[in-house]
């Protein structure tokens, strides 16, 4: 019947419609800009995929903001001179990844065989960096990890990938010497991590850290990555009696975590959570927030500058904190996350990479990367050139942020740990 | 003497598969016609056309003088068509009462439903004694006077039947066709398809006989009854 | 094996099993009266989160008053997508149904994502709590359970007081005959449709009250749902319910014995011995 055709078409229309709409809101972006016209100028483009849709959408787009400062920053300076006077002009190209290793696949082999990039830097988050380094080393092309904490994927023997977070096996361990140094008497530690691989590896390690610390660890659990509600489980974690309680996993986990924890008014004295705490929105929970310490890549109060690095014997490279601070705060109206400073240092070190070289030969940008050994308002970088674990960062730390309530009753995160980086006091929960 | 439901050469069928090849047919008011025919003749496939739960590829349905042949069957319904289905059809998972209570789903049903439920019991006193029987549980028997006091319940102004002796013991099939003859009595339009050619021939006013998707005899019943070629194919005789 | 922290959990768990159990009766309900599995559960589960937060966030509602509003809004929207997206397709083979369903909540979780993005969202609800012990009743949940009875009493009293509850019962027993009845099945297939996303949403909402959650949070649901429904019965929803509770209070109990992390593999084992051993359900299939 007619009529029947006439109404499948249209519905086909529709649906066709309807297809094209949700793809166009999840579109590709590419960020041409404007070349500057110099003396001589040679326009480069550094390739990566950014989490636009998918659950890692939030920490993906700090980490873009971060790296799109540091874009702004070059072409205000004129771009990046090599040694016959050359000026580099970088440009950005990504796609959306959707939050899936499947897509990282296929677009970097596309930014690197159709797109040709010259550079490249990791997608936001462990498993996607994993991803996308499998596809840059079969290519020997150049790229920066950031956002990317997993020890694993570091001690594949790689040539040309270089990691710019703290490891993972690091991230508490600065959490137990904390803890040591607050109350030697504090001995029983409960370790309840998401069952991801970047959690469970930075529980092993601070398992392992503890327990070679003389530490009594209690209750060692991972819980589903899904879990919404831990009642059942800090119900356990309370019969086990811990003095302090480390762990969790990614920031609505952490977040409900604490809440419960504070709900149920569990007696634990010090609670270090991944992830979470480090966000401004952390404090969303009210009092619950009250003495949480975050280990975190990096926060706005961190003391690292030029002096500090005089003192280290070290060089000082890129902006102080107080400015990029400011001029991310001046172009996003919002304070930096630790995962915009990633990005930012990202796009920085390989400026500097590009600069210490003179070239830009991928081989000689390497041998510029391996002999780095520096101080940003990022932190200490350097990578380590053993043949296994060539490009795992050696130098970098974390620092230890407490939420704890200033004299106006609002929370302040203060960097607690360690003493070099810290602005206050860490406080034990009551 | 007003026709009250008219079939017009219906055609009609399953996808490719037709199996009503022009099929003309009235009922008069007040008159008990009755529609026989062997297996497969297409009996069942009018009733279900009729009431619209099949669409006719060609043709016309006219109930009250209205053309109803592109409206559903629920407003079929509403209007005054009621249909005793084939296997009775019952909503076995609901009680007896629920049963009942849904077939007065028509408002003109609704508002009398008190009333209509008092003589539907009164007819069929072995439903009452079970209300809040769930139907599925009944016998067979009182499966099939479920299904048509359901159907009464509708307050119709034509009842139609598809194959009620179907399944029945010979003790119900009497009951079953008392209570048929009760209903004539009280004036009601029905249209009677049945495989029991004697008794629907012996109650009926009016009859058709239908084969291969045609009506091949029609007229006033007990004429029907005494035809040769209906004596030999159905009656045995 | 501490006791206390025994009880403590089961009861945390028991009180979150009847929203789970809400859930579940909205899934069941649709796929007793209609034989569509809804895919676009979980997502509507998620919308019903972001109503409530949203109408207590924007328009400063008490959330308590938001749920009401939600599980309208959460029967509208489901009457829409059963005409816009099911009604076409709806004497196909199940196959097709589903597909449906799953297109729409590709549509939603897509169209969500980019008007929500992933930001995790929390309501700040704080009722206080009864202690005893290591026990803690919060009351948020407490005001949980107390809603979701109500409104499992409410689907209750309308499918089995009222006509419109009979009709569907009805429809969902044989269709066909529902409408020589004079029943306009298409609209109560609608209405049952959207009565199935109203409980969704319902379940949302009480869980916003209770948890975090993103655009992506009604997945874990999802799955609790179909364990439920074949655990209490395909299209029975007080097997659901009851179902629901079970489910919850087991995952309590399981927490204390094993790795917490084990929990949800036991619900998916459980899922498969039920298909196996009882495949119509602890309670009967009612189809």
């Amino acid at each position: 019947m007619s009529h029947k055709h006439f109404r499948m078409i249209g519905l086909g229309v529709l649906w066709s419609l309807l297809i094209i709409l949700v793809a166009a809101c999840a579109a590709p972006a590419s960020a041409p800009q404007p070349a500057q016209s110099g003396a001589s100028t040679k326009p480069i483009v550094i390739g990566f995929t950014a989490s636009q849709t998918g659950k890692l959408n939030v920490e993906s787009k700090k980490q873009i903001q971060g790296m799109q400062l540091w874009l702004d920053d070059v072409k205000k300076a004129g771009g990046i001179k090599l040694a016959d006077g050359t000026m580099v002009m970088p440009d950005i190209k990504f796609y959306d990844d959707e939050s899936t290793t499947e897509r990282v696949q296929a677009l970097y082999t596309k930014l690197i065989n159709e797109d040709n990039v010259d550079f490249l830097i990791s997608p936001y988050s462990s498993g996607l960096a994993k991803a996308a380094a499998v596809v840059s080393e079969q290519n020997g092309k150049v790229m920066l990890t950031t956002g990317a904490a997993d020890d694993a994927t570091m001690e594949q023997g790689f040539k040309s990938t270089y990691q710019l977070y703290t490891p993972a096996s690091r991230y508490l361990a600065g959490a137990v010497d904390l803890l040591g140094q607050m109350d030697p008497a504090l001995k029983k530690i409960a370790i309840v991590h998401e069952k991801d691989s970047f959690s469970t590896s930075v529980a092993n390690a601070a398992n392992e850290y503890a327990k070679s610390k003389g530490y009594d660890v209690v209750l060692f659990e991972g819980y589903d990555t899904g879990t919404t509600d831990f009642s059942p489980f800090i119900n356990k974690i309370t019969a086990a009696s811990p003095d302090a309680i480390m762990g969790g996993g990614h920031f609505q986990d952490g977040t409900t975590l604490a809440k419960q924890l504070y709900e149920k008014q569990v007696p634990v004295k010090f609670v270090a959570l991944l992830v979470a705490p480090p966000e401004p929105k952390f404090v969303e929970i009210g009092d619950a927030a009250n003495g949480i310490i975050g280990p975190s890549q990096w926060e706005p109060l961190v003391k690292y500058s030029p002096e500090s690095a005089s003192a280290a014997n070290l060089p000082w490279y890129g902006p102080t904190v107080a400015n990029f601070v400011s001029a991310y705060k001046a172009k996003y109206n919002e304070d930096p996350s630790y995962h915009a400073a990633g990005g930012y240092a990202a796009g920085l070190l390989l400026q500097k990479a590009i600069e210490d070289s003179g070239s830009l030969d991928a081989a000689k940008v390497q041998a510029a990367l391996d002999k780095m050994d520096l101080l940003t308002f990022y932190g200490h970088v350097k990578f380590s050139t053993d043949a296994k674990t060539h490009g795992k960062q050696d130098a970098h730390s974390m620092v230890y942020m407490q939420w704890q309530k200033g004299a106006d009753g609002k929370f302040v995160s203060q960097i607690v740990f360690p003493p070099e980086a810290k602005s206050a006091d860490a406080q034990l929960r009551k | 003497m007003s026709t009250l439901l008219e079939i017009e050469n219906v055609q009609s069928g399953y996808g490719e598969v037709q199996i009503l090849w022009g099929v003309t047919l009235k009922m008069e008011q007040g008159r008990l016609t009755c529609l026989v025919g062997a297996n497969g003749a297409g009996k069942t496939t009018l009733l279900r056309t009729v009431m619209g739960l099949l669409p006719a590829k060609q043709g016309a349905v006219r109930f009250d003088g209205q053309n109803v042949t592109k409206t559903s069957p629920h407003e079929r319904a509403r209007a005054g068509m009621a249909m005793v289905p084939e296997g009775r059809q019952l909503f076995t998972d609901l009680s007896v009462l629920e049963n009942l209570e849904m077939g007065a789903t028509p408002n003109h049903a609704r508002a009398a439903m008190k009333q209509n439920l008092e003589w539907t019991f009164e007819l069929f006193p072995r439903l009452k004694e079970r209300t809040n029987q769930i139907a599925g549980t009944l016998s067979g028997g009182e499966q099939q006077m479920l299904a048509i006091a359901r159907g009464l319940m509708a307050q119709p102004r034509v009842l139609m039947f598809d194959e009620p002796s179907l399944g029945l013991s010979p003790l119900f099939t009497l009951n079953l066709f008392q209570i048929i003859r009760k209903l004539k009595e009280r004036g009601l339009t029905m249209l009677l398809v049945e495989q029991n050619v004697q008794m629907a021939l012996a109650i009926s006013d009016y009859a058709y006989v239908m084969n291969h998707g045609k009506i091949e005899i029609e007229g006033e019943a007990r004429k029907v009854r005494e035809l040769e070629s209906v004596r030999k194919a159905y009656l045995g005789a | 094996m501490n006791l206390e922290a025994l009880l403590a959990s089961g009861i945390d768990g028991l009180m979150l099993g009847f929203v789970y159990g809400i859930a579940a009766m909205g899934l069941t309900l649709i796929f007793g009266v209609m034989r569509v599995i809804n895919l676009a559960h979980g997502p509507i589960i998620a919308l019903g989160m972001f109503s409530v937060y949203l109408l207590t966030n924007q328009l400063g509602l008490n959330p308590y008053l938001a749920i009401p509003i939600t599980v309208l809004l959460g029967l509208a929207f489901g009457m829409v997508m059963y005409f816009v997206a099911v009604n076409r397709v709806i004497n196909e083979p199940e196959l097709t149904t589903l597909l449906a369903t799953f297109a729409v909540s590709l549509i939603i979780i897509g169209l969500g994502t980019v008007a929500f993005t992933t930001t995790p969202r929390a309501l700040d609800v704080n009722l206080g709590a009864l202690r005893s012990g290591q026990i803690t009743v919060l009351g948020t949940k407490a005001v949980a359970v107390l809603i979701a009875i109500l409104v499992a009493a409410g689907l209750y009293a309308l499918l089995y007081r009222t006509r419109v509850g009979k009709s569907i019962r009805a429809v969902a027993n044989n269709r066909s005959a529902a409408e020589i009845m004079g029943i306009n099945t298409r609209g109560i297939l609608a209405f049952s449709f959207g009565l199935g996303t109203a409980l969704a949403a319902t379940a949302g909402g009480l869980i916003a009250t209770l948890f975090a959650f993103t655009i992506l949070s009604g997945g874990t649901f999802e799955l609790k749902s179909f364990v439920i429904v074949v655990l209490g019965g395909l299209g029975n929803p007080t097997g659901a319910l009851v179902g629901g509770i079970l489910l919850g209070l087991l995952e309590g109990v399981f927490t204390i014995f094993i790795p917490v992390g084990w929990v949800p593999v036991i619900e998916y084992v459980i899922f498969v011995l039920i298909l196996l051993v009882r495949p119509n359900g602890l309670f009967g299939a009612r189809t």
